[in-house]
């Protein structure tokens, strides 16, 4: 892979980089065709980005020789890589900086050395140059179906953070209850003893009339993570577009979207808080994937567009996935969906989003998590992850994220 | 119980945020005392607190352009006494940076409740409402009488302060060398501010200060008369409890009087339009 990116885009890509550092550890880069991905996930699972920019962005770019990936157990190519964000951020650490002196990023994954080159070229003739390390890594998509939300919201990024700048910088979730005739953001608080009810709430009303485009199909409301949001809505302050809101019910994922016709195209994929009603027709319409399909006996069999092939190293993570115990609810949406499971969608919305506060250890024994962090939101986090697996342990898949049923097949 | 009011002029709403923020930057729980006339935000000296005691009043008709209290019954007990977390009214007074009008209210959710309702400009017909609920604690009248306004002591010297951006500038430099800090004036207008330390002294040190008038008519009170008016008073205070102070001000009172009551405290009193703030130190025991 190699691209470079002119001054005036560099900004973005900065922005980029640390709206990516306050969700996930490591950015996924993705020479694809049409551009470059960067993507993260954060460790509870919970907040998926990608990040798009097109090929008409950069002033050079060449996805490397090796974009359909045949991969082959000993020969996987280094075309994806990922790198830790904090050492990333060091490279596009000030912002001003950036804006002020860069002329041009070259990006360059240098296969013999195995680092990763980001090489900034300043004014006065100033080079500098970083060399990072980074490890190989499968495909991060999540799959969701973003076109086939009831629901899709568009605004200026500004209504948002003007809303969001009215809440405590404490709080953790907001819950977003939509109507036809206005939408109500209210703080959330997850416990009901005594002392939570010691804490301010707020809630701020808006009037349809704020969104260029406002669309319900379902009167619901979904809460979700608010520092996740905050972090999407600073980068959407330099991306200066407009904002579109896909999302459904309770459980299912809430997705922001920014999007520049052939240039430029963010995703951010949030989950949300499985409420109790919500729980018997709930299907993740997210799943992280690995490249890989799966040839599974569940009915439905996610489509991906994208590349798909399996991937036999040496399993880092669980491999085995469980079918779902519960009969599939008969009320599915389209084909395009994909399957999860969710046999954890009994558990309650009090479950706190993000927090210390570890899952029940059956749920996880035996994962050996990626991450020193075990994903600790229950309900949230099978939305995204709940892979839709056999028992069938031939094909061996990647995941990156652990089924959370019990590794028995129960 | 009732309480309702509400602000429609911007700059009324601004100036009530000053008086909200400067308190809140003061202390962290904060009594606020409604009655017909006044809106009193009380800290009654008490050994938690450090001694330092607050006293601030408004009157409600300079700021409020509704004002609505029905107290605990009509007749003596015509006032309501809420206990609130300071930072919370500042933040929910925040979000009224450019409101349209600013409704306060008691309520009861699930428990009861200042409510703030912020009407916020918008891009639509309708305005944004933005809505605060502040969880509060009503006061029972039997300890009314712990948020009575403070005696002034009989104090020894009486000044206005220099202009309190200079003295904070000041006292800030002087909280590198100690944690205390003596404060000494006396009634001819000389106005010290020193810090001792085992390996230094430092002492800034002001004169021709105004004494505040004595009007034997009215509120003021007249320095002892037993103090040499060249004779320094002195006290020797927290320098973290004088910085709170100087650094919260919001409001650009007209005049700062610092009363000194030698080795035993030091008042300030902010004179203002319509508000008027005290703020008691005590000395620190050697």
């Amino acid at each position: 892979m190699k691209c470079v990116l002119p001054g005036a885009n560099v900004k973005l890509f900065a922005k980029a980089i640390h709206c990516l550092a306050k969700l996930g550890h490591y950015v996924y880069f993705e020479p694809l065709d049409t551009g470059l991905a960067l993507k993260t996930v954060n460790s509870s699972r919970s907040a998926y980005v990608s990040i798009l920019f097109m090929k008409p962005m950069f002033q050079v770019y060449n996805a490397g020789s090796d974009v359909d990936l045949t991969v082959d157990d000993d020969n996987l190519p280094i075309s994806r890589c990922k790198v830790a964000l904090k050492t990333l951020l060091q490279v596009f650490k000030s912002l001003a900086n950036i804006e002020r002196s860069v002329e041009t990023c070259d990006i360059n994954l240098d296969g013999d050395e195995c680092r990763l080159v980001f090489q900034l070229k300043c004014k006065h003739g100033i080079t500098k140059t970083h060399h990072l390390t980074f490890q190989e890594c499968e495909s991060l998509q999540a799959v969701f179906a973003k076109d086939l939300s009831p629901n899709v919201l568009k605004c200026d990024h500004k209504v948002l953070s003007d809303v969001v700048i009215n809440f405590s910088s404490s709080l953790e979730e907001i819950t977003m209850l939509v109507s036809p005739c206005k939408v109500v953001l209210r703080s959330y608080s997850d416990d009901e003893s005594d002392e939570i009810a010691q804490l301010m709430k707020t809630e701020v009303c808006l009037n349809p009339e704020e969104f260029s485009e406002y669309q319900i199909g379902v009167d619901t409301d979904v809460t979700f993570c608010l520092k996740d949001v905050r972090a999407i809505l600073a980068f959407c302050e330099v991306a200066a577009m407009p904002v579109n809101i896909h999302f459904e019910v309770g459980g299912k994922p809430i997705i922001f979207s920014l999007e520049h016709n052939g240039y430029f195209r963010a995703n951010f994929v949030i989950a949300t808080i499985a409420t109790d009603k919500n729980s018997q027709h709930s299907n993740a319409t997210a799943n992280f994937t690995t490249n890989t399909t799966f040839p599974t006996t569940n009915k439905r069999s996610f489509v991906k567009p994208s590349r798909s092939k399996v991937a036999p190293k040496p399993l880092r993570k669980v491999s085995a996935q469980k079918t779902n115990a519960k009969p599939q609810p008969t009320k599915l949406p389209k084909p395009k969906d994909c399957d999860s499971i969710n046999s954890e969608h009994d558990v309650s919305p009090e479950i706190p989003l993000q927090g210390g506060e570890q899952t029940s250890a059956t749920r996880y024994e035996g994962f050996n998590s990626p991450s020193p962090e075990q994903p600790c939101f229950k309900s949230v986090k099978t939305v995204f992850f709940a892979a839709t697996q056999t028992n069938d342990l031939d094909h061996t898949v990647l995941v990156l994220a652990p089924d959370s049923d019990n590794e028995d097949g129960t | 119980m009732r309480f309702r009011a509400k602000v429609v002029n911007i700059d009324c709403i601004h100036h009530f945020t000053n008086v909200v923020n400067t308190i809140s930057k003061l202390l962290k729980k904060c009594s606020i005392r409604l009655t017909k006339e006044k809106m009193f935000f009380i800290l009654p000296d008490q050994v938690a607190n450090g001694g330092v005691s607050m006293w601030c009043e408004l009157k409600q008709a300079n700021f409020f352009d509704e004002y609505r209290m029905d107290g605990v019954n009509e007749y003596e007990l015509n006032e309501i006494y809420l206990e609130i977390v300071a930072e919370n009214l500042c933040r929910a007074i925040k979000s009224a940076n450019n409101a349209k009008s600013l409704k306060i209210k008691l309520t009861k959710k699930q428990v009861p409740c200042l409510t703030v309702e912020i009407e916020l400009p918008s891009l639509s017909s309708t305005a944004r409402i933005v809505t605060h609920d502040i969880p509060v604690s009503v006061i029972p009248s039997s300890l009314w009488g712990e948020y009575q306004e403070p005696e002034m002591p009989d104090f020894h010297v009486s000044l206005c302060l220099p202009p309190l951006k200079t003295v904070k500038h000041i006292v800030e430099r002087l909280k590198n060398l100690s944690s205390y800090l003596t404060l000494s004036g006396n009634q001819e207008g000389d106005f010290a501010l020193k810090v001792e330390t085992e390996l230094v002294s430092a002492t800034t040190r002001f004169s021709d200060l105004e004494i505040p008038p004595y009007d034997p008519d009215g509120d003021s009170q007249a320095p002892s008369k037993l103090w040499p008016p060249s004779e320094m008073a002195s006290a020797r205070i927290d320098v973290k409890k004088l910085l709170q102070f100087l650094a919260g001000q919001q409001i650009n009172p007209y005049k700062v009087i610092c009363n000194i009551v030698d080795q035993s405290a030091v008042h300030f009193f902010l004179v203002h339009d319509d508000i008027s703030l005290q703020y008691f130190i005590p000395v620190v025991a050697v």
